[in-house]
Protein backbone atom coordinates (compact mmCIF):
# COMPACT_ATOMS: atom_id res chain seq x y z
CA UNK A 1 0.00 0.00 0.00
CA UNK A 2 2.86 2.37 1.22
CA UNK A 3 4.66 1.54 -2.11
CA UNK A 4 1.30 2.45 -4.34
CA UNK A 5 1.00 5.85 -2.01
CA UNK A 6 4.61 6.91 -3.21
CA UNK A 7 3.92 6.48 -6.95
CA UNK A 8 1.39 9.21 -6.40
CA UNK A 9 2.33 12.95 -6.65
CA UNK A 10 1.80 14.80 -3.51
CA UNK A 11 -1.01 17.62 -4.41
CA UNK A 12 -1.73 15.82 -8.03
CA UNK A 13 -5.18 17.34 -7.92
CA UNK A 14 -4.09 20.46 -8.82
CA UNK A 15 -2.89 19.28 -11.93
CA UNK A 16 -6.04 18.24 -13.54
CA UNK A 17 -7.59 21.26 -14.44
CA UNK A 18 -4.53 22.42 -17.24
CA UNK A 19 -4.47 19.40 -18.33
CA UNK A 20 -8.00 18.43 -18.67
CA UNK A 21 -7.77 22.48 -20.46
CA UNK A 22 -5.10 21.00 -22.85
CA UNK A 23 -6.75 17.70 -23.73
CA UNK A 24 -10.14 19.33 -24.49
CA UNK A 25 -8.07 22.07 -26.28
CA UNK A 26 -6.08 19.66 -28.72
CA UNK A 27 -9.53 17.78 -29.16
CA UNK A 28 -10.94 20.24 -30.53
CA UNK A 29 -7.74 21.56 -32.96
CA UNK A 30 -7.37 17.93 -33.95
CA UNK A 31 -10.59 18.05 -34.86
CA UNK A 32 -10.29 21.50 -36.95
CA UNK A 33 -7.52 20.23 -38.20
CA UNK A 34 -9.37 17.02 -39.66
CA UNK A 35 -12.36 18.94 -40.95
CA UNK A 36 -9.65 21.30 -42.94
CA UNK A 37 -7.96 18.52 -44.07
CA UNK A 38 -11.00 16.47 -45.55
CA UNK A 39 -12.33 19.95 -47.25
CA UNK A 40 -8.82 20.18 -48.87
CA UNK A 41 -8.62 16.39 -50.12
CA UNK A 42 -12.12 17.23 -51.78
CA UNK A 43 -11.26 20.64 -53.03
CA UNK A 44 -8.36 19.10 -54.76
CA UNK A 45 -10.40 15.55 -55.72
CA UNK A 46 -12.79 17.83 -57.63
CA UNK A 47 -10.65 20.01 -59.71
CA UNK A 48 -8.10 16.68 -60.54
CA UNK A 49 -11.31 14.25 -60.95
CA UNK A 50 -11.97 15.82 -64.31
CA UNK A 51 -8.26 15.31 -65.54
CA UNK A 52 -7.80 11.50 -64.29
CA UNK A 53 -11.66 10.60 -65.86
CA UNK A 54 -9.95 12.18 -69.21
CA UNK A 55 -6.58 9.82 -68.80
CA UNK A 56 -8.73 6.65 -67.67
CA UNK A 57 -10.52 6.45 -70.92
CA UNK A 58 -7.73 7.88 -72.67
CA UNK A 59 -5.25 4.30 -71.56
CA UNK A 60 -8.49 2.08 -71.86
CA UNK A 61 -8.67 3.22 -75.51
CA UNK A 62 -5.10 2.55 -76.24
CA UNK A 63 -5.60 -0.84 -74.10
CA UNK A 64 -2.99 0.09 -71.12
CA UNK A 65 -5.01 -2.19 -68.65
CA UNK A 66 -2.44 -1.81 -66.44
CA UNK A 67 -2.40 1.97 -66.27
CA UNK A 68 -5.91 2.23 -66.38
CA UNK A 69 -6.30 0.33 -63.15
CA UNK A 70 -3.38 2.29 -61.54
CA UNK A 71 -5.78 5.59 -62.62
CA UNK A 72 -9.12 3.81 -61.53
CA UNK A 73 -7.49 3.48 -57.87
CA UNK A 74 -6.82 7.53 -57.88
CA UNK A 75 -10.49 8.01 -59.10
CA UNK A 76 -11.34 5.65 -56.14
CA UNK A 77 -9.61 8.18 -53.78
CA UNK A 78 -10.59 11.42 -55.50
CA UNK A 79 -14.26 9.79 -55.11
CA UNK A 80 -14.35 8.72 -51.65
CA UNK A 81 -12.49 12.21 -50.84
CA UNK A 82 -15.76 13.83 -52.66
CA UNK A 83 -18.02 11.42 -50.88
CA UNK A 84 -16.70 12.31 -47.43
CA UNK A 85 -18.19 15.90 -47.42
CA UNK A 86 -20.97 15.45 -49.73
CA UNK A 87 -19.82 17.19 -52.76
CA UNK A 88 -19.14 16.70 -56.47
CA UNK A 89 -17.36 17.71 -59.40
CA UNK A 90 -17.11 21.19 -59.80
CA UNK A 91 -17.75 22.22 -55.96
CA UNK A 92 -14.78 24.40 -54.81
CA UNK A 93 -13.17 24.69 -51.07
CA UNK A 94 -10.34 27.07 -52.16
CA UNK A 95 -10.87 28.43 -47.99
CA UNK A 96 -9.65 25.02 -46.75
CA UNK A 97 -6.85 24.65 -49.21
CA UNK A 98 -5.53 28.05 -48.71
CA UNK A 99 -5.59 27.22 -44.87
CA UNK A 100 -4.72 23.65 -45.07
CA UNK A 101 -2.32 23.34 -47.79
CA UNK A 102 -0.81 26.93 -48.89
CA UNK A 103 -0.83 28.15 -45.65
CA UNK A 104 0.45 25.08 -43.95
CA UNK A 105 -1.90 26.00 -41.05
CA UNK A 106 -2.25 22.34 -39.39
CA UNK A 107 -2.97 21.25 -36.04
CA UNK A 108 0.46 22.06 -34.76
CA UNK A 109 0.14 25.78 -36.23
CA UNK A 110 -3.03 25.56 -34.72
CA UNK A 111 -1.89 24.34 -30.99
CA UNK A 112 0.84 27.10 -31.02
CA UNK A 113 -0.68 30.59 -32.57
CA UNK A 114 -4.12 29.59 -30.61
CA UNK A 115 -2.52 28.79 -27.32
CA UNK A 116 -0.10 32.10 -27.58
CA UNK A 117 -3.25 33.90 -28.10
CA UNK A 118 -4.77 33.09 -25.37
CA UNK A 119 -1.86 33.07 -22.66
CA UNK A 120 -1.43 36.72 -24.30
CA UNK A 121 -4.71 38.44 -24.78
CA UNK A 122 -7.29 37.28 -22.03
CA UNK A 123 -4.82 35.06 -20.01
CA UNK A 124 -5.27 31.75 -18.28
CA UNK A 125 -6.18 31.28 -14.46
CA UNK A 126 -3.77 30.41 -12.38
CA UNK A 127 -5.61 27.14 -11.59
CA UNK A 128 -4.78 26.11 -14.63
CA UNK A 129 -1.17 26.72 -15.05
CA UNK A 130 0.44 23.36 -13.11
CA UNK A 131 -1.84 21.50 -14.94
CA UNK A 132 -0.43 23.04 -18.48
CA UNK A 133 3.33 23.12 -17.56
CA UNK A 134 3.09 19.00 -17.01
CA UNK A 135 1.54 19.06 -19.90
CA UNK A 136 4.36 19.50 -22.06
CA UNK A 137 6.47 16.74 -20.86
CA UNK A 138 3.71 13.97 -22.21
CA UNK A 139 5.27 15.26 -26.04
CA UNK A 140 8.23 12.71 -24.25
CA UNK A 141 6.26 9.25 -23.99
CA UNK A 142 5.14 10.47 -27.54
CA UNK A 143 8.86 10.42 -28.31
CA UNK A 144 9.43 6.99 -26.94
CA UNK A 145 6.80 6.38 -29.26
CA UNK A 146 8.03 7.35 -32.78
CA UNK A 147 10.90 4.84 -31.84
CA UNK A 148 8.21 2.46 -33.86
CA UNK A 149 9.01 4.70 -37.05
CA UNK A 150 12.65 3.89 -37.15
CA UNK A 151 15.05 0.52 -37.70
CA UNK A 152 18.40 0.29 -36.56
CA UNK A 153 19.85 1.12 -40.09
CA UNK A 154 18.40 4.30 -39.56
CA UNK A 155 19.96 4.88 -36.66
CA UNK A 156 23.14 3.96 -37.66
CA UNK A 157 22.77 6.05 -40.86
CA UNK A 158 20.66 9.10 -39.81
CA UNK A 159 21.51 8.64 -36.40
CA UNK A 160 25.54 8.41 -36.82
CA UNK A 161 25.35 11.05 -39.48
CA UNK A 162 23.08 12.87 -36.30
CA UNK A 163 25.29 12.35 -33.78
CA UNK A 164 28.64 13.54 -35.59
CA UNK A 165 26.99 16.31 -36.41
CA UNK A 166 25.02 17.25 -32.85
CA UNK A 167 28.71 17.05 -31.53
CA UNK A 168 30.34 18.95 -34.22
CA UNK A 169 27.48 21.75 -33.40
CA UNK A 170 27.07 21.15 -29.70
CA UNK A 171 30.70 21.23 -28.77
CA UNK A 172 31.42 24.36 -31.49
CA UNK A 173 28.98 26.22 -29.80
CA UNK A 174 29.33 25.73 -26.63
CA UNK A 175 33.13 26.36 -26.85
CA UNK A 176 32.75 29.43 -29.15
CA UNK A 177 30.16 30.65 -26.86
CA UNK A 178 31.81 30.17 -23.19
CA UNK A 179 35.51 31.65 -24.69
CA UNK A 180 33.47 34.42 -25.97
CA UNK A 181 32.17 35.42 -22.78
CA UNK A 182 34.62 34.95 -20.44
CA UNK A 183 36.83 37.13 -22.96
CA UNK A 184 33.72 40.00 -22.45
CA UNK A 185 33.92 39.67 -18.95
CA UNK A 186 30.89 37.30 -18.66
CA UNK A 187 29.89 35.64 -14.85
CA UNK A 188 30.96 31.88 -15.11
CA UNK A 189 27.10 31.48 -14.60
CA UNK A 190 25.72 33.09 -17.43
CA UNK A 191 28.72 32.07 -19.52
CA UNK A 192 28.45 28.46 -18.75
CA UNK A 193 23.89 28.10 -19.30
CA UNK A 194 24.19 30.16 -22.09
CA UNK A 195 26.88 27.83 -23.45
CA UNK A 196 24.65 25.14 -22.47
CA UNK A 197 21.57 26.40 -23.88
CA UNK A 198 22.37 27.40 -27.16
CA UNK A 199 24.62 24.40 -27.51
CA UNK A 200 21.84 21.30 -26.78
CA UNK A 201 19.16 21.99 -26.23
CA UNK A 202 17.78 25.58 -24.85
CA UNK A 203 15.83 25.32 -21.51
CA UNK A 204 16.30 21.33 -20.78
CA UNK A 205 20.36 22.33 -21.10
CA UNK A 206 20.20 25.66 -18.61
CA UNK A 207 18.75 23.37 -16.16
CA UNK A 208 20.65 20.73 -15.94
CA UNK A 209 23.82 23.26 -16.09
CA UNK A 210 22.62 26.12 -13.95
CA UNK A 211 23.01 24.29 -10.68
CA UNK A 212 27.07 23.39 -11.57
CA UNK A 213 27.88 26.86 -12.68
CA UNK A 214 25.99 28.36 -10.11
CA UNK A 215 24.18 30.60 -12.04
CA UNK A 216 22.40 33.25 -10.23
CA UNK A 217 18.75 33.81 -11.09
CA UNK A 218 18.89 37.25 -12.75
CA UNK A 219 21.47 35.28 -15.30
CA UNK A 220 18.79 31.84 -15.40
CA UNK A 221 15.80 34.54 -16.59
CA UNK A 222 17.69 36.43 -18.92
CA UNK A 223 18.99 33.20 -20.60
CA UNK A 224 16.13 31.61 -20.83
CA UNK A 225 13.97 34.65 -21.82
CA UNK A 226 16.87 34.33 -24.81
CA UNK A 227 16.42 30.88 -25.52
CA UNK A 228 12.65 31.37 -25.43
CA UNK A 229 12.43 34.22 -27.94
CA UNK A 230 14.46 32.99 -30.07
CA UNK A 231 12.94 29.40 -30.29
CA UNK A 232 9.58 30.49 -30.74
CA UNK A 233 11.01 33.28 -33.42
CA UNK A 234 13.05 30.14 -34.89
CA UNK A 235 9.72 27.64 -34.64
CA UNK A 236 7.49 30.35 -36.84
CA UNK A 237 9.87 31.71 -39.50
CA UNK A 238 11.90 28.26 -40.17
CA UNK A 239 9.08 25.61 -41.53
CA UNK A 240 8.13 28.50 -44.09
CA UNK A 241 11.66 29.54 -45.14
CA UNK A 242 12.40 25.89 -45.56
CA UNK A 243 9.60 25.76 -47.93
CA UNK A 244 10.43 28.87 -49.74
CA UNK A 245 14.50 27.32 -49.95
CA UNK A 246 12.72 23.75 -51.37
CA UNK A 247 13.81 21.69 -49.02
CA UNK A 248 12.84 18.13 -48.38
CA UNK A 249 11.56 16.70 -45.29
CA UNK A 250 14.70 15.10 -44.47
CA UNK A 251 16.68 18.37 -44.93
CA UNK A 252 14.28 20.16 -43.08
CA UNK A 253 13.91 17.75 -39.70
CA UNK A 254 18.22 17.99 -39.65
CA UNK A 255 18.48 21.69 -39.89
CA UNK A 256 15.89 22.32 -37.28
CA UNK A 257 17.51 19.44 -35.23
CA UNK A 258 20.80 21.46 -35.11
CA UNK A 259 19.76 25.14 -34.99
CA UNK A 260 16.62 25.58 -33.46
CA UNK A 261 17.65 26.23 -29.70
CA UNK A 262 14.84 25.34 -27.51
CA UNK A 263 13.40 21.20 -27.57
CA UNK A 264 10.16 22.02 -27.43
CA UNK A 265 9.78 24.35 -30.08
CA UNK A 266 12.39 22.29 -32.51
CA UNK A 267 10.01 18.91 -32.10
CA UNK A 268 6.53 21.41 -33.15
CA UNK A 269 8.68 22.73 -36.14
CA UNK A 270 9.61 19.67 -37.62
CA UNK A 271 6.13 17.80 -36.86
CA UNK A 272 4.34 21.12 -38.54
CA UNK A 273 6.37 20.45 -41.51
CA UNK A 274 6.01 16.94 -42.36
CA UNK A 275 5.97 13.65 -40.72
CA UNK A 276 9.43 12.50 -42.80
CA UNK A 277 11.03 15.95 -41.15
CA UNK A 278 9.90 15.06 -37.80
CA UNK A 279 11.62 11.14 -37.94
CA UNK A 280 14.23 12.83 -39.10
CA UNK A 281 14.76 15.52 -36.17
CA UNK A 282 13.45 12.98 -33.46
CA UNK A 283 16.50 10.82 -34.22
CA UNK A 284 18.80 13.67 -34.56
CA UNK A 285 17.80 15.29 -31.62
CA UNK A 286 17.91 11.82 -29.65
CA UNK A 287 21.60 12.28 -30.05
CA UNK A 288 21.83 15.75 -28.99
CA UNK A 289 20.20 15.47 -25.91
CA UNK A 290 22.46 12.03 -24.75
CA UNK A 291 25.48 14.83 -24.98
CA UNK A 292 23.71 16.85 -22.08
CA UNK A 293 26.08 15.00 -19.32
CA UNK A 294 29.08 15.34 -21.77
CA UNK A 295 28.29 19.54 -22.02
CA UNK A 296 28.27 19.96 -17.75
CA UNK A 297 31.21 18.17 -17.29
CA UNK A 298 32.58 20.52 -20.29
CA UNK A 299 31.34 23.16 -18.35
CA UNK A 300 32.96 22.16 -14.88
CA UNK A 301 36.40 21.35 -16.69
CA UNK A 302 35.77 24.89 -18.36
CA UNK A 303 35.47 26.95 -15.65
CA UNK A 304 37.97 24.96 -13.23
CA UNK A 305 35.07 24.24 -10.94
CA UNK A 306 36.37 21.12 -10.48
CA UNK A 307 38.29 22.16 -6.89
CA UNK A 308 35.12 24.22 -6.08
CA UNK A 309 33.11 20.69 -5.44
CA UNK A 310 30.87 20.86 -8.54
CA UNK A 311 32.25 18.24 -9.49
CA UNK A 312 29.89 15.03 -9.32
CA UNK A 313 32.28 12.54 -11.14
CA UNK A 314 31.91 10.93 -14.46
CA UNK A 315 29.54 8.16 -13.55
CA UNK A 316 27.47 10.66 -10.95
CA UNK A 317 26.94 13.51 -13.56
CA UNK A 318 26.00 10.37 -16.32
CA UNK A 319 22.74 9.12 -13.78
CA UNK A 320 21.96 12.60 -12.92
CA UNK A 321 21.82 14.36 -16.54
CA UNK A 322 21.46 11.47 -18.53
CA UNK A 323 17.85 11.66 -19.83
CA UNK A 324 16.91 7.92 -19.33
CA UNK A 325 13.35 7.96 -21.09
CA UNK A 326 15.54 7.67 -24.73
CA UNK A 327 16.47 4.59 -24.16
CA UNK A 328 12.98 3.63 -23.91
CA UNK A 329 13.00 5.27 -27.39
CA UNK A 330 15.79 2.85 -28.77
CA UNK A 331 14.15 -0.27 -27.21
CA UNK A 332 11.17 0.33 -29.48
CA UNK A 333 13.93 1.00 -32.36
CA UNK A 334 15.09 -2.54 -31.52
CA UNK A 335 11.58 -4.39 -31.09
CA UNK A 336 10.92 -2.86 -34.43
CA UNK A 337 14.11 -3.78 -36.04
CA UNK A 338 12.99 -7.21 -35.28
CA UNK A 339 10.11 -7.32 -37.19
CA UNK A 340 8.35 -9.50 -35.28
CA UNK A 341 4.84 -10.56 -36.98
CA UNK A 342 3.21 -9.74 -32.90
CA UNK A 343 4.15 -6.10 -33.00
CA UNK A 344 3.07 -5.24 -37.32
CA UNK A 345 4.22 -1.92 -37.60
CA UNK A 346 2.81 1.63 -37.65
CA UNK A 347 0.80 1.01 -41.14
CA UNK A 348 -0.35 -2.33 -39.82
CA UNK A 349 -3.83 -1.25 -39.01
CA UNK A 350 -5.09 -2.83 -36.10
CA UNK A 351 -1.68 -3.92 -35.00
CA UNK A 352 0.07 -2.86 -31.34
CA UNK A 353 2.37 -0.63 -32.77
CA UNK A 354 -0.42 0.97 -35.44
CA UNK A 355 -2.21 1.71 -31.84
CA UNK A 356 0.57 3.45 -30.29
CA UNK A 357 1.78 4.84 -33.34
CA UNK A 358 -1.94 7.01 -33.03
CA UNK A 359 -1.50 7.76 -29.49
CA UNK A 360 1.44 9.36 -30.09
CA UNK A 361 0.00 12.12 -32.04
CA UNK A 362 -2.50 12.39 -29.29
CA UNK A 363 0.30 12.94 -26.71
CA UNK A 364 1.95 15.42 -28.91
CA UNK A 365 -0.97 17.34 -29.32
CA UNK A 366 -1.41 17.41 -25.49
CA UNK A 367 2.12 18.68 -25.43
CA UNK A 368 1.67 21.27 -27.87
CA UNK A 369 -1.63 22.55 -26.47
CA UNK A 370 1.13 22.73 -23.20
CA UNK A 371 3.90 24.66 -25.06
CA UNK A 372 1.46 26.81 -26.83
CA UNK A 373 -0.41 28.15 -23.64
CA UNK A 374 2.71 28.21 -22.01
CA UNK A 375 4.54 30.89 -24.26
CA UNK A 376 4.17 33.91 -22.24
CA UNK A 377 5.30 37.42 -24.13
CA UNK A 378 6.45 38.44 -20.58
CA UNK A 379 9.21 35.36 -20.23
CA UNK A 380 10.70 36.70 -23.76
CA UNK A 381 10.56 39.84 -22.55
CA UNK A 382 13.15 39.16 -19.86
CA UNK A 383 15.52 38.45 -22.81
CA UNK A 384 18.13 41.09 -22.59
CA UNK A 385 22.23 42.17 -21.81
CA UNK A 386 25.11 40.12 -22.77
CA UNK A 387 22.63 36.68 -22.68
CA UNK A 388 20.66 38.61 -25.84
CA UNK A 389 23.81 39.43 -27.65
CA UNK A 390 25.24 35.72 -27.53
CA UNK A 391 21.57 34.16 -27.96
CA UNK A 392 21.27 36.20 -31.09
CA UNK A 393 24.50 35.49 -32.45
CA UNK A 394 24.41 31.87 -32.02
CA UNK A 395 20.67 31.24 -33.16
CA UNK A 396 22.12 32.94 -36.96
CA UNK A 397 25.24 31.22 -36.74
CA UNK A 398 23.61 27.89 -36.57
CA UNK A 399 21.15 28.52 -38.85
CA UNK A 400 23.13 29.58 -41.42
CA UNK A 401 26.26 26.54 -40.06
CA UNK A 402 23.21 24.38 -40.22
CA UNK A 403 21.63 25.26 -43.56
CA UNK A 404 24.99 24.80 -45.75
CA UNK A 405 25.42 21.64 -43.94
CA UNK A 406 21.95 20.33 -44.50
CA UNK A 407 22.16 21.72 -48.52
CA UNK A 408 25.79 19.95 -48.97
CA UNK A 409 24.22 16.26 -47.22
CA UNK A 410 21.48 16.13 -49.40
CA UNK A 411 18.65 14.03 -48.43
CA UNK A 412 19.35 10.40 -48.69
CA UNK A 413 21.87 10.49 -46.11
CA UNK A 414 19.17 12.01 -43.55
CA UNK A 415 15.94 10.20 -44.57
CA UNK A 416 14.22 8.12 -42.15
CA UNK A 417 12.75 4.75 -44.02
CA UNK A 418 11.29 3.28 -41.37
CA UNK A 419 12.59 -0.15 -42.72
CA UNK A 420 11.07 0.29 -46.15
CA UNK B 1 -12.70 61.36 21.47
CA UNK B 2 -13.23 58.12 19.41
CA UNK B 3 -11.98 60.27 16.09
CA UNK B 4 -8.93 61.57 18.06
CA UNK B 5 -8.47 57.81 19.16
CA UNK B 6 -8.51 56.31 15.26
CA UNK B 7 -6.15 59.33 14.02
CA UNK B 8 -3.73 58.59 16.64
CA UNK B 9 -4.07 54.79 15.67
CA UNK B 10 -3.98 55.43 11.78
CA UNK B 11 -0.71 57.74 13.09
CA UNK B 12 0.87 54.27 13.60
CA UNK B 13 0.77 52.20 10.75
CA UNK B 14 3.85 51.49 8.96
CA UNK B 15 5.14 52.51 5.72
CA UNK B 16 5.58 49.35 3.88
CA UNK B 17 8.28 49.42 1.14
CA UNK B 18 8.43 46.89 -1.32
CA UNK B 19 12.06 45.63 -2.23
CA UNK B 20 13.66 43.56 -4.97
CA UNK B 21 17.39 44.03 -5.06
CA UNK B 22 17.44 46.38 -8.09
CA UNK B 23 19.03 49.80 -8.56
CA UNK B 24 15.59 51.40 -9.00
CA UNK B 25 14.50 50.35 -5.70
CA UNK B 26 17.58 52.79 -3.80
CA UNK B 27 15.16 55.42 -5.03
CA UNK B 28 12.44 53.96 -3.42
CA UNK B 29 14.23 53.16 -0.15
CA UNK B 30 15.88 56.57 0.14
CA UNK B 31 12.21 58.09 -0.54
CA UNK B 32 10.75 55.58 2.27
CA UNK B 33 13.50 56.94 4.74
CA UNK B 34 12.51 60.58 3.83
CA UNK B 35 8.92 60.12 4.73
CA UNK B 36 9.49 58.15 7.33
CA UNK B 37 11.78 60.52 9.35
CA UNK B 38 9.29 63.52 8.20
CA UNK B 39 6.17 61.61 9.08
CA UNK B 40 7.50 59.74 12.37
CA UNK B 41 6.37 56.37 10.99
CA UNK B 42 7.78 52.92 11.60
CA UNK B 43 9.24 51.48 8.08
CA UNK B 44 8.93 47.74 7.06
CA UNK B 45 10.98 46.33 4.26
CA UNK B 46 8.93 43.55 2.23
CA UNK B 47 11.28 41.46 -0.31
CA UNK B 48 9.22 38.65 -2.04
CA UNK B 49 11.01 35.13 -3.50
CA UNK B 50 9.72 34.96 -6.96
CA UNK B 51 9.01 31.28 -7.71
CA UNK B 52 9.07 32.43 -11.40
CA UNK B 53 11.92 30.15 -12.40
CA UNK B 54 10.62 26.86 -11.03
CA UNK B 55 8.36 26.36 -13.76
CA UNK B 56 10.67 26.08 -16.19
CA UNK B 57 11.65 22.68 -14.28
CA UNK B 58 8.80 20.74 -16.27
CA UNK B 59 10.56 21.55 -19.98
CA UNK B 60 10.87 18.01 -21.82
CA UNK B 61 14.20 16.96 -21.53
CA UNK B 62 15.16 18.68 -18.38
CA UNK B 63 17.39 16.45 -16.36
CA UNK B 64 18.52 17.51 -12.51
CA UNK B 65 15.14 18.81 -11.90
CA UNK B 66 15.84 18.54 -7.71
CA UNK B 67 18.79 19.73 -8.28
CA UNK B 68 17.89 23.04 -10.20
CA UNK B 69 14.95 23.04 -8.07
CA UNK B 70 17.37 23.51 -4.70
CA UNK B 71 19.53 25.67 -6.37
CA UNK B 72 16.64 28.05 -6.92
CA UNK B 73 15.24 28.17 -3.83
CA UNK B 74 18.88 28.49 -2.50
CA UNK B 75 19.72 31.85 -4.65
CA UNK B 76 16.90 33.39 -3.96
CA UNK B 77 17.07 33.08 -0.11
CA UNK B 78 20.82 34.52 -0.60
CA UNK B 79 19.81 37.22 -2.49
CA UNK B 80 16.33 37.84 -0.89
CA UNK B 81 18.83 38.20 2.68
CA UNK B 82 21.13 40.27 1.34
CA UNK B 83 18.78 42.27 -0.37
CA UNK B 84 16.64 42.95 2.57
CA UNK B 85 20.29 43.11 4.69
CA UNK B 86 20.85 46.45 1.87
CA UNK B 87 17.87 47.98 2.55
CA UNK B 88 17.92 48.02 6.40
CA UNK B 89 21.25 49.40 6.04
CA UNK B 90 20.51 52.19 3.88
CA UNK B 91 17.58 53.17 6.35
CA UNK B 92 19.96 52.71 9.46
CA UNK B 93 21.94 55.53 7.63
CA UNK B 94 18.94 57.82 8.00
CA UNK B 95 19.18 56.73 11.61
CA UNK B 96 15.51 54.68 10.96
CA UNK B 97 15.31 50.96 12.14
CA UNK B 98 12.94 48.58 10.23
CA UNK B 99 11.83 45.60 10.41
CA UNK B 100 12.11 43.10 7.51
CA UNK B 101 9.54 40.72 5.90
CA UNK B 102 10.53 38.11 3.58
CA UNK B 103 7.59 36.02 1.37
CA UNK B 104 7.35 34.03 -1.41
CA UNK B 105 5.71 33.69 -4.41
CA UNK B 106 4.18 35.82 -6.93
CA UNK B 107 5.09 39.61 -6.07
CA UNK B 108 1.83 41.04 -6.61
CA UNK B 109 -0.20 38.72 -4.78
CA UNK B 110 2.25 38.42 -1.81
CA UNK B 111 1.99 41.92 -1.82
CA UNK B 112 -1.45 42.47 -1.57
CA UNK B 113 -1.68 39.39 1.03
CA UNK B 114 0.37 41.69 2.91
CA UNK B 115 -1.62 45.09 3.27
CA UNK B 116 -4.50 42.67 3.79
CA UNK B 117 -2.72 40.88 6.47
CA UNK B 118 -2.02 44.33 8.32
CA UNK B 119 -2.38 48.15 8.31
CA UNK B 120 -0.13 50.15 6.49
CA UNK B 121 -0.54 53.78 5.76
CA UNK B 122 1.56 53.80 2.68
CA UNK B 123 2.95 51.38 -0.06
CA UNK B 124 6.22 52.54 -1.32
CA UNK B 125 7.55 50.66 -4.93
CA UNK B 126 9.92 51.63 -7.48
CA UNK B 127 9.62 51.89 -11.15
CA UNK B 128 12.58 50.62 -13.67
CA UNK B 129 13.44 53.88 -15.32
CA UNK B 130 12.76 52.62 -19.02
CA UNK B 131 12.06 53.87 -22.48
CA UNK B 132 9.73 51.33 -23.31
CA UNK B 133 6.14 52.45 -24.36
CA UNK B 134 2.48 51.96 -22.32
CA UNK B 135 2.66 48.27 -23.09
CA UNK B 136 6.09 47.45 -21.60
CA UNK B 137 4.71 50.23 -18.65
CA UNK B 138 1.29 48.95 -18.04
CA UNK B 139 2.42 45.57 -17.26
CA UNK B 140 5.13 46.13 -15.01
CA UNK B 141 4.56 45.51 -10.84
CA UNK B 142 3.55 48.95 -10.31
CA UNK B 143 1.08 49.38 -12.81
CA UNK B 144 -0.67 45.85 -11.87
CA UNK B 145 -0.53 46.87 -8.23
CA UNK B 146 -2.20 50.28 -8.72
CA UNK B 147 -4.88 48.47 -11.66
CA UNK B 148 -5.65 45.82 -8.31
CA UNK B 149 -7.22 48.70 -6.38
CA UNK B 150 -6.03 48.17 -3.10
CA UNK B 151 -7.21 50.69 -0.23
CA UNK B 152 -3.29 51.36 0.94
CA UNK B 153 -1.88 54.53 -0.99
CA UNK B 154 0.65 53.55 -3.13
CA UNK B 155 3.66 55.35 -4.07
CA UNK B 156 5.49 55.15 -7.34
CA UNK B 157 9.32 55.88 -7.09
CA UNK B 158 10.53 56.59 -10.44
CA UNK B 159 14.23 54.84 -10.62
CA UNK B 160 17.29 56.60 -12.34
CA UNK B 161 19.13 55.26 -14.79
CA UNK B 162 22.32 53.74 -13.37
CA UNK B 163 24.55 50.49 -14.48
CA UNK B 164 24.78 49.84 -10.28
CA UNK B 165 22.94 46.40 -10.70
CA UNK B 166 23.85 43.94 -8.11
CA UNK B 167 22.53 40.30 -10.01
CA UNK B 168 19.79 38.68 -8.06
CA UNK B 169 16.34 38.39 -8.63
CA UNK B 170 13.76 40.75 -8.63
CA UNK B 171 10.58 42.00 -7.05
CA UNK B 172 8.24 41.60 -10.31
CA UNK B 173 10.85 39.23 -12.39
CA UNK B 174 11.71 41.37 -14.89
CA UNK B 175 15.31 43.19 -15.93
CA UNK B 176 16.41 46.45 -15.95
Amino acid sequence: MSVLRSLIVPGWTKYIPGLLLCVVFAILTMNIDHVLHRYTAAHLASAGLPVLLAQHAELEAIGDSDGAARIQKKIDKHEAALQKVGGSVGDEWGWAAFFYETFQFKYVAMLLVFGILIRNTVGVPKIFLPGIGIARPLIKPGIIILGVHYVWTDVLRVGGVGLVLASVFIFGTAITVMWISRRAGVSDGLGGIMGAGTGVCGVSAIIATAPVVGAKPRDMAYAIGTILLFGTVMLFVMPYLGTAIGLSQSQFGAWSALAILNTAQLIAAAEWFGEEARDTAVLINAARIMLIPLIVMFAVWFYGLKGKGRDAGFWATMRAKFPIFILGFFALILLNSLHLPIFGGPKVVDSPFWAMDVVYKWLFAIGFAGIGLSISIDDMRKAGGVAFLIGSGAAIAKMILGLVVVLLLGTELLRVTGGL
Amino acid sequence: MDSDTDSAERDDRPILIAVDGESHTHAAIAEAARLARSLDRPVRILHVEDPYLKQFSNEIYAQGREEYLEHVDRCLAEDGHETVRVARDRLREDGIESEALIRKGEPLDAIRAELESAAYSLLIVGRKPRSGGWWRQRRDLPARLAAAGCSTPLLIVPGEKTSNCKPGTTADGEKD
